[in-house]
This record gives C-alpha cells, sequence and structure tokens, in this order.
C-alpha cells in the first residue's frame, strides 16, 4: 500500500534513540542525545503530517501479525493508522519535540542529562506504540513500558526526598488498574477470541457478544484508564509526581500519558457504547474527578501542584465527555488541553527555572522581569479558563453541549461549576505569579527571562493554545469532528455558550478584585480550617489510603510474618523438638533401664558410637565418599 | 530420530564431571572448568533436544531403556516430553549460569562443584525419568547435596535452615515412597514403568487418595502452603548458586511430580480435589506476596514471591481447562528463569557490599547500572509485564480463572497488586536514592559474572516476546494431558 505502511517504524525511532542513549552512556557527546531526541521527533511529526492528509483523504492501514496461536486462534498484534491514530501521533510528537528542546535549556547543568533524553524518548515510544495499536494486546504492552518510563522520569532527582516514594506511588497506583487491563484482556480473549479492535468490535455490534462479561471487561478497561489518566478514586498519583522535572511533567503528567486513558476509552467506545451503565460510570467519575480536582486546585500553594489538580479535573472533563456518548469531543478536549496544558507547565518550569522555588508566595509581579514568559502563560491560562475564541473555549463548549443533548444535566452542571472555579483559580495563580505586587516573601527580584530554547517552545505552544480549537468550530465547519467520523456534532448554542463566557468571566473578574483590587481579602477563603485542613490536603484521601490500605495491609504482613514464624515455625520446631525429647526419653530409659540389665553389651554400645562418630569428621570430602559409595553400592547391590 | 542417548548425556554429564572433579581437582581452578564444561555439555543436550523435539506428534520421545533392578522390575527408562522438555532446558540454564555466578568460590571449590553436579544429575534425572524407582532415585540424589551445600557455604541460619530443608523434603518423600508402592502393588504388573501405571484403571477411592497423598509428598517441595516454611529460609541459607538451583528448578521436581505422577496417573482424583488446590493455590499466592511485602532481606522477600509465584502453577492446574494447564507449565519455566536471575543479582550485591538488608543497600542503579537494569527486567517478569515470560504465563491463567471463577479472578487481582507494592518497594529502596555506605564502592560486575545475567535476561525477553515454541512445546503435554483428566 501507501507510505502508510511503514508507521510501524515511528514508535521504533525514539525506542532507538533510548537504547543508544543507555548503552553509550557518557560516551555520547552531550549535545547528541537531545538532538537525537529531537531529530527522531521531528521525523514522526513529519509523518503525522503525511499521515494525516493520507488518512483525511480516506486512506487506511491495517496490518497484523501472530503473536501466539492458542487454541486454534490466534493472539495478534499489529498496526492500525486511521485519524484518530494520525491525529494522537501529530500531538504526541509535537509536544515532545517541543518539551525536548525546552528542556536543553531547563536541565543545561544537570550530571545526567542524557538519561533525561533517553527516558523521554523511551516514553514517547511507548505512547506512538499505544497510539498506533489495532489490538488492546500491543497497546497494554506499550502501556506497561509508559508506565515504567513515568516511574524513571519521576525518579529523575532520586536524591530529593520526595522524588523516589514519589514514583513508586504513581506506579504502584497506575499498576492497580493496570492489572484491571490485564484481567479485562484474558475476558476479551474468553469471550471474542481475538485481541483485535475490529474483530472484537464486530462482535459487540453483531450482539455475538453481550451480557455482563461485556460490562466487566468494560469496567476492567476502564480501571486501566482511570489508573493511567488519574481518575478518581486513582488520582492521588499525579500531584506526587510533580517531584519530577518539569519538562517531564509537562509532556507525560500533563499532555500526552494522562491523556492515554481517554484515548483506550476513545478507542474502544463500542465496548462502553454497547451498555449505557458503563457509559453512567464514566460519566459519574469523570463529574466526581473534575469537580473535585477544580476544587482542591483553589487551596493550592504551590504552582504545579495547581496544574497537576488542574490537569486531573480536565482530565474528569474529558471522561463527562466520554460518559455523554462523544468520544470525538474528548478527544478534541485532549488535544487542546495538551497544548495549553504543555504551555501551562513549561512556563511554570520557566519561572522555577529561574527562582529555583515552586511556591505561589515567592512570587509576584514577574511580568516585567518575564515578559515572554507571562505572555505565553497569559494565554494558555485564558485558554483553559475558555474565554474564545482560544482553544479551551471550543473544546471545552462542546462537552456542554454533548451534555446538554444528551440530557444529562448532572454533568452539564458539574462542567459549568467546575468551568467557572477553573477560570478562578487559574486567575488567582496568574495574578499571584505575574500581577500581584510582591509579597514579604517575594523572591521576585532575582527573575530572570529565561534562553531562547526555552521561549520558543512557549511562544509555538501559545500559538496552538490560542488556534488549534478553530478546527473544531463553527469557523471551519467542524472540520475535526468530520476528520474523525462523519458525525452529527451539535451546532453552536449561543445561550449555553453565553453561561459558560459568563461564569469564566465571573471567575477571573472575582479572583482580579481579590488579588488586585484587594477589594476582598487574598485567599481568605483559606481561613476556613475544612478548606485549608481538608481540601487542600486533597479531601484527605491519601490519608485514608494509608489508613485503610497501606496500614492494614503492612500490619497484616507483619503478623503473617509472625504466624510463619512462630506459629507454623513453631509447629514445625516444636515437632522437632518432641522427636528430640521422646529420643532423650527413650535414651535415659535406655540407659538406666534396659543399660542396667546389659550392662556389658552398653560397652559394646558405647564403642560402636565411637567407631560412627569417628566417621562423622565434620570432613566434607569424607561425607561426599560415603554419599557417592552408598549410592553405588545401592546400584551394584540391586544391579545383580 | 537422532541416535545420540541424549537423556542419558544430560542425566550422566553431571555425574561425570563430579567424579572428574574428585580425581583431577587438586588446582581450585580446575573444578570450575570442569563443572562449566559438563553445563556446557547439559546445555547443549537439552538445547538439542528441545530444539529437535517433534512437537506435532507429542508424546515422550528420545527415549532409552535398560534393566536396572530386574528382580524388583526396576528399569532405567528415560526420556522427554513437551512437559519434561522446558524443565530440562530450565535446569540447563540454570545450571550453567549458575556455575558462572559460582566462578568466585573460593572456600573448598572441589566439594562444592562436586557437590552441586551431584544435585543436578538428581534433578535433570526426575525430569527425565520414566520409570517411578529411577525418579524417587533421583529425587533423593536431588535432595542430598542440597543439604551439605547450604550447611557447609551457606549463611544466616544456615545449619538450622538446612537441616529444616532436609526434614521437610523427607518427610515428603515418605509420602511418595508409600505413594510409589501403593501403586506398584496395585498394578501388580511387576514393573514400575508410569507408561503402564497410567494404562491401568485405578477405583475411585484409590485415585482420590493416593492423589492426594502424592500431592502432599510432591506438594511440599512446591512449596504448597501451610508446608512452605522450609522455602525461604533455604533460599537465605543458601549461596548463590544453590539458591538459583533451589528456587529455579527444585521448586519444579515438585510442582512437576504432581502433575507427572498424581495428575497423569489418578487424573480422577486430581479432578476431584481441584477446589482444594484452588485455595490452596489462592492462599499461596496471596499469602507469600504478603509476607513479602513485610521483609528486610532481599533473599527473603524473593523467596516469599517463590512461594506465592509458585500458587499460579497450582492455580492454573485447578481450572482444569487447557489455558490454566498452558499457563501453569509456562508459569513454571518462567519462574525458574526469573527467580534465577533474581538469586544472581543479589548473590552478587551481597558478595561485595556484605548485606542484603535492603534498608542498608540504596541507589544501585547509580553504582551498577547494568545490574539495577537487570533487575527492573526480573522484576517485570515477577510482576507479569508483558514482553517478559512471567506475562505469557499469567494472561493464560487469568484466561483459565475467568472461566473458573470471577471470584478467584479477584482475589487474584489482589495478589497481582501486592506482588507489584512489594516489588515496587524493594526496587524504590535499592536502585533509586543516593548510594548507600555499603554500595558506595560497587561497580557493575565483570563480564564473566555478566554472562549468566545477559543469558537470563535475555531469556526473560526473547521467550516473552516470541513465545511460540515454549507454547506449542507445553501444549503437546498439556492437551493430552487434560483430554485424561476430562476423559475420566
Amino acid at each position: 500500500m501507501s507510505v502508510l505502511s511503514y508507521s510501524w517504524v515511528l514508535p521504533l525511532l525514539p525506542l532507538a534513540v533510548f537504547v543508544f542513549v543507555v548503552i553509550t552512556g557518557r560516551r555520547t557527546p552531550r549535545l547528541l542525545a537531545p538532538v537525537l531526541g529531537i531529530g527522531s521527533m521531528a521525523v514522526v511529526f513529519a509523518a503525522s503530517i503525511a499521515m494525516l492528509s493520507l488518512t483525511a483523504a480516506g486512506a487506511r492501514f491495517n496490518a497484523t501479525i501472530t503473536w501466539l496461536q492458542v487454541g486454534g486462534r490466534a493472539m495478534e498484534i499489529g498496526v492500525l493508522v486511521d485519524p484518530l491514530a494520525a491525529v494522537m501521533v501529530a500531538i504526541v510528537s509535537f509536544v515532545s519535540l517541543l518539551v525536548q528542546l525546552y528542556s536543553i535549556g531547563y536541565l543545561h547543568g544537570e550530571e545526567r542529562f542524557r538519561w533525561f533524553f533517553g527516558a523521554i524518548s523511551l516514553f514517547t515510544a511507548s505512547m506512538l506504540g499505544v497510539v498506533l495499536s489495532n489490538g488492546w494486546l500491543l497497546m497494554y504492552l506499550c502501556w506497561e513500558i509508559m508506565g515504567l518510563a513515568s516511574y524513571l522520569l519521576i525518579g529523575f532527582w532520586y536524591h530529593k526526598g520526595a522524588a523516589p516514594p514519589a514514583a513508586m506511588k504513581a506506579f504502584m497506583v497506575t499498576r492497580a488498574g493496570d492489572v484491571g487491563f490485564a484481567l479485562g484482556l484474558a475476558l476479551i480473549w474468553l469471550n471474542a477470541g481475538s485481541f483485535l479492535f475490529e474483530d472484537v468490535f464486530g462482535m459487540v455490534s453483531t450482539g455475538a457478544w453481550s451480557g455482563p462479561s461485556l460490562i466487566a471487561a468494560a469496567l476492567l478497561l476502564l480501571a486501566g484508564a482511570m489508573g493511567k489518566s488519574a481518575q478518581f478514586p486513582l488520582h492521588v498519583w499525579l500531584p506526587d509526581a510533580m517531584a519530577g522535572p518539569t519538562p517531564g511533567s509537562a509532556l507525560i503528567h500533563a499532555a500526552t500519558m494522562v491523556a492515554a486513558g481517554v484515548y483506550l476509552i476513545a478507542r474502544s467506545f463500542p465496548l462502553f457504547e454497547a451498555n449505557p451503565v458503563t457509559l453512567t460510570v464514566v460519566g459519574v467519575i469523570g463529574t466526581i474527578t473534575a469537580v473535585m480536582g477544580a476544587l482542591i486546585a483553589l487551596a493550592q500553594s504551590d504552582i504545579k501542584k495547581v496544574l497537576a489538580y488542574s490537569t486531573i479535573s480536565q482530565l474528569g472533563y474529558m471522561f463527562m465527555a466520554l460518559g455523554t456518548g462523544n468520544w470525538i469531543a474528548a478527544i478534541f478536549h485532549l488535544m487542546t488541553h495538551a497544548f495549553f496544558k504543555a504551555l501551562l507547565f513549561l512556563g511554570a518550569g520557566s519561572v522555577i527555572h529561574a527562582l529555583h522555588t515552586q511556591e505561589l508566595k515567592h512570587f509576584g509581579g514577574l511580568w516585567r522581569k518575564m515578559p515572554w514568559t507571562t505572555a505565553t502563560w497569559c494565554l494558555g491560562a485564558l485558554s483553559l479558563a475558555g474565554i474564545p475564541p482560544l482553544a479551551g473555549f471550543w473544546s471545552k463548549d462542546e462537552i456542554l453541549l454533548s451534555a446538554l443533548h444528551a440530557h444529562q444535566y448532572g454533568i452539564l452542571a458539574a462542567g459549568i461549576l467546575t468551568a467557572a472555579l477553573t477560570a478562578f483559580y487559574m486567575a488567582r495563580t496568574t495574578f499571584l505569579t505575574f500581577f500581584a505586587a510582591p509579597g514579604p516573601e517575594s523572591m521576585s527580584s532575582r527573575a530572570h527571562e529565561s534562553p531562547w530554547m526555552m521561549t520558543v517552545p512557549l511562544v509555538v505552544l501559545a500559538a496552538l493554545a490560542v488556534t488549534v480549537g478553530l478546527v473544531g468550530s463553527p469557523l471551519t465547519g467542524y472540520s475535526f469532528f468530520g476528520l474523525l467520523e462523519a458525525y452529527e456534532m451539535p451546532k453552536l448554542n449561543l445561550p449555553l455558550a453565553a453561561v459558560a463566557i459568563g461564569v469564566a468571566l465571573g471567575g477571573i473578574a472575582l479572583a482580579w478584585s481579590s488579588y488586585i483590587k484587594k477589594l476582598i481579602e487574598p485567599d481568605g477563603y483559606l481561613r476556613f480550617s475544612f478548606i485549608s485542613g481538608t481540601v487542600a490536603r486533597g479531601f484527605l484521601i491519601d490519608a485514608l489510603y494509608t489508613n485503610a490500605i497501606v496500614c492494614p495491609a503492612t500490619y497484616i504482613a507483619g503478623v503473617l510474618r509472625v504466624i510463619d514464624g512462630a506459629v507454623i515455625d513453631g509447629a514445625v520446631n516444636g515437632l522437632g523438638g518432641a522427636g528430640l525429647l521422646t529420643g532423650k526419653g527413650l535414651s535415659v530409659f535406655d540407659r538406666k533401664g534396659i543399660d542396667g540389665v546389659v550392662d556389658g553389651l552398653g560397652e559394646g554400645v558405647v564403642d560402636a558410637g565411637d567407631g560412627v562418630r569417628r566417621t562423622q569428621t565434620g570432613n566434607v570430602q569424607t561425607y561426599l565418599l560415603l554419599l557417592v559409595a552408598a549410592i553405588l553400592l545401592l546400584v551394584v547391590v540391586f544391579a545383580r | 530420530m537422532t541416535t545420540l542417548p541424549l537423556m542419558s548425556i544430560i542425566v550422566f554429564a553431571p555425574i561425570v564431571g563430579s567424579v572428574l572433579i574428585a580425581l583431577l581437582g587438586r588446582d581450585p581452578r580446575v573444578p570450575r572448568l570442569i563443572a562449566l564444561a559438563a553445563s556446557t555439555v547439559c546445555l547443549a543436550a537439552a538445547a538439542y533436544a528441545y530444539a529437535t523435539y517433534d512437537r506435532v506428534a507429542g508424546g515422550l520421545q528420545f527415549v532409552e531403556s535398560a534393566p536396572w533392578i530386574p528382580s524388583l522390575g526396576v528399569r532405567y527408562i528415560v526420556g522427554a516430553d513437551g512437559l519434561s522438555l522446558p524443565m530440562l532446558l530450565l535446569t540447563g540454564m540454570v545450571m550453567f549460569t549458575g556455575v558462572l555466578a559460582s566462578w568466585n568460590v573460593t572456600s573448598r571449590p572441589r566439594e562444592f562443584f562436586a557437590l552441586l553436579l551431584l544435585l543436578v544429575t538428581g534433578v535433570f534425572g526426575v525430569f527425565a525419568a520414566i520409570d517411578a524407582f529411577a525418579l524417587f532415585f533421583f529425587y533423593e540424589m536431588a535432595v542430598l547435596p542440597m543439604y551439605l551445600l547450604i550447611a557447609i557455604w551457606g549463611s544466616t541460619r544456615k545449619d538450622y535452615s538446612a537441616m529444616k530443608l532436609t526434614l521437610f523434603l523427607f518427610a515428603g518423600s515418605a509420602a511418595i515412597l508409600i505413594a510409589i508402592c501403593l501403586v506398584f502393588f496395585q498394578v501388580g504388573a511387576g514393573t514400575f514403568d508410569m507408561r503402564v501405571w497410567a494404562e491401568h484403571g485405578f477405583g475411585a477411592d484409590f485415585q482420590r487418595w493416593v492423589f492426594l497423598l502424592s500431592f502432599v509428598g510432591f506438594g511440599a517441595l512446591v512449596p504448597i502452603w501451610p508446608l512452605h516454611t522450609w522455602s525461604p529460609d533455604g533460599h537465605v541459607a543458601a549461596p548463590t548458586a544453590v539458591s538459583m538451583m533451589h528456587a529455579g528448578v527444585l521448586l519444579k521436581l515438585g510442582a512437576y511430580g504432581i502433575i507427572r505422577f498424581g495428575v497423569t496417573l489418578f487424573p480422577d482424583g486430581f479432578a476431584s480435589w481441584a477446589t482444594l488446590i484452588a485455595v490452596i493455590g489462592a492462599i499461596n499466592v496471596l499469602y507469600g506476596a504478603l509476607c513479602a511485602l513485610n521483609q528486610t532481606d532481599l533473599k527473603y522477600v524473593i523467596g516469599y514471591s517463590s512461594v506465592s509465584h509458585m500458587g499460579y502453577v497450582l492455580l492454573g492446574l485447578a481450572t482444569l481447562n487447557r489455558f490454566g494447564f498452558e499457563g501453569a507449565v509456562f508459569q513454571m519455566f518462567a519462574h525458574g528463569i526469573m527467580t534465577a536471575l533474581f538469586f544472581v543479582l543479589v548473590g552478587y550485591v551481597y558478595e561485595k557490599a556484605h548485606t542484603r538488608q535492603i534498608a542498608e543497600i540504596s541507589g544501585l542503579m547509580r553504582r551498577t547500572p547494568l545490574v539495577a537494569a537487570a533487575f527492573v527486567i526480573a522484576s517485570a517478569a515477577s510482576m507479569g509485564m508483558p514482553s517478559t515470560s512471567g506475562f505469557v504465563a499469567e494472561l493464560l491463567v487469568y484466561i483459565g480463572l475467568w472461566s473458573l471463577s470471577p471470584l478467584l479472578a479477584g482475589l487474584v487481582f489482589v495478589g497481582v497488586v501486592i506482588t507489584a507494592g512489594y516489588l515496587l518497594r524493594m526496587l524504590t529502596r535499592i536502585l533509586l536514592g543516593e548510594p548507600s555506605e555499603a554500595v558506595a564502592h560497587l561497580s557493575d560486575p565483570a563480564p564473566v559474572r555478566l554472562v549468566p545475567v545477559g543469558i537470563l535476561a535475555i531469556t526473560i525477553m526473547v521467550v516473552g516476546i516470541f513465545p511460540s515454541s515454549m507454547y506449542e512445546t507445553i501444549r503437546s503435554a498439556t492437551g493430552p494431558l487434560l483430554a485424561r483428566v476430562m476423559g475420566g
């Protein structure tokens, strides 16, 4: 077929970079690692443009090889290129490219500079593998490698006390979801006899597979998606993951990997669509996550934590879209979010790079010192807040419209509430960082603008955060939706859009009057102990897990250890001891009773004992000799 | 078919090596060379047998038969099928890598390597034996040297552990011996040939109780809960190569015995106990994983993880379906390789850092990147991550479990999450962080020490990515076996 048949090469390019960096280590010229990483991304991005134009013209590519033949049925893996895959490849490679460019500046003095680019390349390879898979088996393979890459990147600064536990927690929590994915794989195979999307979707659409097992399989896949996409109640790892280097957070924990869960559900949508109950579960989880994340973000004092909880909240938004049945809206928001959230993270990184702190109270008035960072950040923040005509407005609007059209008024209300909260906390963060008068603890006087390697990606991402939403707007005839599927899109609903814009502006205005004009006491709501104590600490869900899962498990493990040592071993030792005692008793009886009678014989026994003892020399050679001799004797005697 | 007596070469090459060491081993460097030569011969023969085995025809191949003790009807019969070939290959690999990992044994190298080879002969013999008497004979031969190897070259409560191990295993073999005698007299054909025994129709009650007897007897070696406590102690006390043999291969003798003797001869008896086996398997998985969560010594973590992982073998068998059976045997191979790798790595760290305490080791990723990478691969296999052999085994067991009982699948879910917990706890502590005092002077090992690491790590990946040949081999044995179980 066409050039699409070479698309399986794409994930291998960054993988090769990873292998190269690992093997050559410090022998690699320092700048070669990023050059290779960025070069491979440039190739992939160029290919993705070709993929987009070819698939838009109707071309598809789907190729399969057999991994394992099980009982007359083949477990197959393969590559699928369709518009959805092409869009995802473009997003991933483009953000990865910019993040790596940025990282050259951000990590310039770092000792393990090359390793960072290796790990980023490993991550990108696995993410490309996820989006190019044509079945769940290969997807799961790449999915797990992605988890490993995330572990390595969060643990990058392992000398910082917070990094190793954060890396472990991230792997552990996502792994809990992934075990669900794996069990789901087994269930899919058992019921459908294939791992390929097209085969299984075919069976679902014809009704050959339905019923409780289908619901169970969808929910197990959902568990995997919830882990990676940090959905309640598996969201707890994402805020901690901020211990990793900020560019890594931008790529992995904001733009792409966390979106993999959304992609998984969008890709597996026929499985979810088949039973409304599974879609309802998705919607409920998304709603809880979106509102919860936004509320917690209100009460954060660390700029990266604000963005982390904001990411959780926005991922919840995407799950809400999936719950309303509109997976394309979810992917559309995934795309706009990837650009504006990567921008915000890199902007935050620029500030952290300048001041070496993440606390909002150490900032203030930075716009004078860091004009490029400030301008691009503001565009990203406005986009996230949903101000037209920036990208975030269009994608958020589609989700609200879907909720309205699906008559999911709970989701609609939660969406509007989240939009208001989002606008407020982003405005708060923006004002406190860039515009409010520096406070007593501010370090802003030391600030400086970042080098061009860092500001160029900011500018490029800002341009996208402004414009990319247009592809899903009436101005371009909803071309994005037409690309992914001939889909009857709910058209722009002006009253709804007005409400959304209204709450967003309201949130910004409230923050402005509080943090700039000081009409309301800044952060006054933090005086409520519920907000500063419970909400700020993530509704104490971490503490709940520690007390309800980690501690009991550790406790049970301790108890079992004691049981193993005291009870089971005790029984064994007791049995041995009892045997020993019996033996001793018998020997006493022997000596006192029988020996008294056969005293003369006793002498002989002692002599014999001495003889035997002489063989117990403790010399291994003798033991060995005896062992071999005994074996030979056995063989010879019996083999007559 | 080949004319080489492959099975006899595999079984007797180590004992020939052992004798050669006794005769020639004055120079301390000679024993290890002889041991390496013997293990190379075994590995090559096992690999050759594995490669040339006719998977389509299946059944026993490479059969050799000779009279041994005519008065009792005992014959020396060896052969291999899809069940024994993966085990022979596994033993060959673990032995080869174990000898390389023991390259620096300086205390009494002559006796060490001679005993190790003797032990391996026993193990190979069990996997190749078709005559039940020979099977028992070799089985005992594998246990005895173990005692001496642990008691002399071991560490950490070695006398206690060696004695405990020996007592448990002898108790198990007493049960096996009784079972063998019962069958011998029940069949009454004056032969120990298990092929003949398999043709005999045993009564339902006989099957039921003799299977249980052999399950407990061989199960002590698996180890089944609650007969497992010798196993972690034994792992910890043993020197590296013996830990590798012990966890990698010896535990499989138990599972192999259950399948070869128990399931094959008493299919109905086995099926009647399936629920019990499933329960014990689930306990093994959960109990072992939870115990591993709270250990401070690296070897204890791996030791209890073996208890946990062998539970999948039991669970797979208990499913009574093809996926479970295939997964169980696949897990035997996969677990053997991954544990051997773990013990090579822990052995290296212990040798250089003189500690196995998790609290005292950190920053291996910085000091010994290759060792750290191998730790990650072994852990990935242990967690059942895709592209490792552990994934194939666990996927098959999962599929089998779903069709048996969603409840069990749920329990296993918990077990797998705990598995990730204890492995990540271990990895995060020892790999990340700044290098601790104990590992400050460590660096990656010399090439000769990296060879076993490389062989085992690559095997994990290759079998995980291209599982077809291993799977087909196993299927050629589990297919007919399952037919026996379901046919009855």
